[in-house]
């Protein structure tokens, strides 16, 4: 995926008319002559115009009952009414106080509820909504501190909410046998837009695997069990050159990587996976699956088993002060110092019996670390 | 910050950049009308931004990481920064023709 492809792909495409009404309104409203001359109430016109703007043409390709059409077109009007009232210098900033939080909540109400997916023109939105608002409450006496620490922490919980229900809608629609496949929500493809910590392509095929794709996907993880049995003793592993992560060698999921696999271009090959997964604990060990990995960040790995074998890329950041890993905030960001970027695909293959299915993204602590009790082998790590 | 802090695995250690950053940029902003050291410093600390992100860019050059540019991310990461510099540039300019003025 280029760079192209993988900004549209956090658009969710019902969106697409709300996004491009958002850049109009971001270029035309602060060019409007007159108004204030205040670079506070030009600003915070722009950002109510742009949230204006974003939400009445919401409706125009995005599916979804009447009520909720209406819901964004009712908002949309009040926001585009606040704007003009900034412009003509009418009072704006108590109003928008109290819209701000209310279109927040509702957003939130519906991303947790699961009628709508979180995707960058929802988050993005938000941001401008709550810019709006904490310069909406600078100019009201006696609120300036409080409201900073408000608007400060609408920032960190909107964007903790938004993270976590996504994330557990993901997981969710993992495990439910009912879902359309495994890991793949196809019009509803959790994570695949909010872009933070994990990146994925959208599948564009069928959200059912074919009889083929099953049979495939089912080889694959059958031949990936056999020819890894030679690492079920954790020492073995490592005389044949994988490594232990650094700082880290006990856990549920302890990942070691085979850096001459990792550059050998081979894909897909069961008999050189790219890391383990063991659970390590208690001088014990047991393994768990293994991880392909693609050798180039940005190819994407191939998928026999259609639906069933997605892969996916993490979005990091990297700090240098002190030195350290993270993922990538829900805003897009990363803590200052620090630089980010995304690794190659990466697809697991679990060989023991996960609740979530061969191909899930990860497996359940309680579950892993109750596994490595039942049948965990002595370790010298 | 706080929000930066969770996604950095809730390690302590990584709340003090954060908060020296936040503290010095509150009392920057406060200091700019008065000082031009302060809007210069507000206005390095945007550059500093702005030179993350474009070598985080051309780090997605590399084969083993690829750049994910996001609409979010372009917004804190380019919009923002860039908008402050303006700002900053413009309460400057400001500035010295009310000292020539004088």
């Amino acid at each position: 995926m280029n760079a192209w492809q993988t900004f549209w792909t956090g658009i969710d495409p019902g969106h697409g008319a709300a996004f491009v009404a958002g850049v109009i309104a971001a270029i035309v409203v602060p060019l409007m002559p007159g108004g204030s001359r205040y670079p506070a109430d030009r600003w915070a016109m722009t950002l109510l115009g742009v949230a204006g703007a974003v939400h009445i043409a919401l409706p125009l390709n995005h599916p979804g009952p009447p009520l909720l059409a209406a819901g964004f077109v009712v908002s949309g009007l009040v926001y585009g009414i606040l704007a003009y009232f900034v412009y003509v210098g009418r009072a704006w900033r108590v109003a928008t106080l109290v819209v701000v939080p209310l279109t927040l909540i509702a957003y939130l109400v519906v991303v947790i509820g699961g009628r709508e997916e979180a995707d960058q023109i929802g988050v993005a939105t938000a941001l401008v909504e709550i810019t709006a608002g904490g310069l909406a409450q600078r100019g009201i006496r006696g609120l300036r501190v409080l409201g900073n620490i408000g608007t400060a922490l609408i920032v960190v919980v909107f964007g903790a909410v938004v993270w976590i229900a996504t994330f557990v809608a993901h997981e969710a629609g993992e495990a439910s046998p009912s879902g359309p496949s495994v890991s793949s929500g196809h019009t509803h493809e959790r994570l695949a837009r909010t872009q933070a910590g994990v990146i994925m392509r959208p599948w564009p095929g069928a959200a059912h695997p074919t009889v083929e794709q099953e049979r495939a996907a089912g080889a694959l993880a059958a031949s990936t069990s056999s020819a890894v049995q030679r690492f079920v003793k954790i020492e073995d592993a490592l005389k044949a050159g994988y490594h232990w992560p650094l700082g880290k060698h006990t856990g549920p999921d302890v990942h070691l990587e085979n850096e001459a696999y990792k550059k050998d271009g081979r894909v897909l090959d069961p008999e050189r996976p790219e890391m383990l997964v063991y659970a390590v604990g208690s001088g014990r060990a047991v393994l768990l699956g293994v991880v392909y990995v693609m050798e180039r960040a940005g190819e994407p790995g191939p998928a026999p088993g259609g639906p069933i074998t997605r892969w996916h890329a993490h979005n990091l950041c990297v700090s240098l002060m002190p030195p350290g890993v993270g993922i990538v905030t829900p805003y897009g960001g990363c803590p200052a110092l620090s630089l980010t970027g995304t690794i190659p695909e990466m697809m697991h293959v679990w060989v023991v019996k996960n609740p979530a299915g061969p191909f899930a993204e990860g497996i359940d602590r309680p579950w892993a670390l109750a596994y490595l009790r039942d049948h965990g082998r002595p370790a010298s790590a | 910050m706080i929000g930066e802090l969770l996604f950095m695995g809730g390690n302590p250690v990584y709340i003090l950049e954060p908060l020296v950053r936040t503290v010095v940029t509150a009392v920057l902003a406060g200091l700019m009308h008065r000082r031009t050291g302060a809007l210069f410093g507000l206005m390095a600390m945007q550059v500093v931004s702005l030179a993350g992100f474009t070598i985080s860019a051309g780090l997605g050059l590399l084969p083993q990481l690829s750049f994910t540019p996001t609409l979010t991310g372009l917004l804190t990461g380019v919009a923002l920064p860039a908008a402050i510099l303006v700002l900053c540039l413009q309460e400057w300019n400001a500035g010295r023709r009310a000292r020539a003025a004088q």
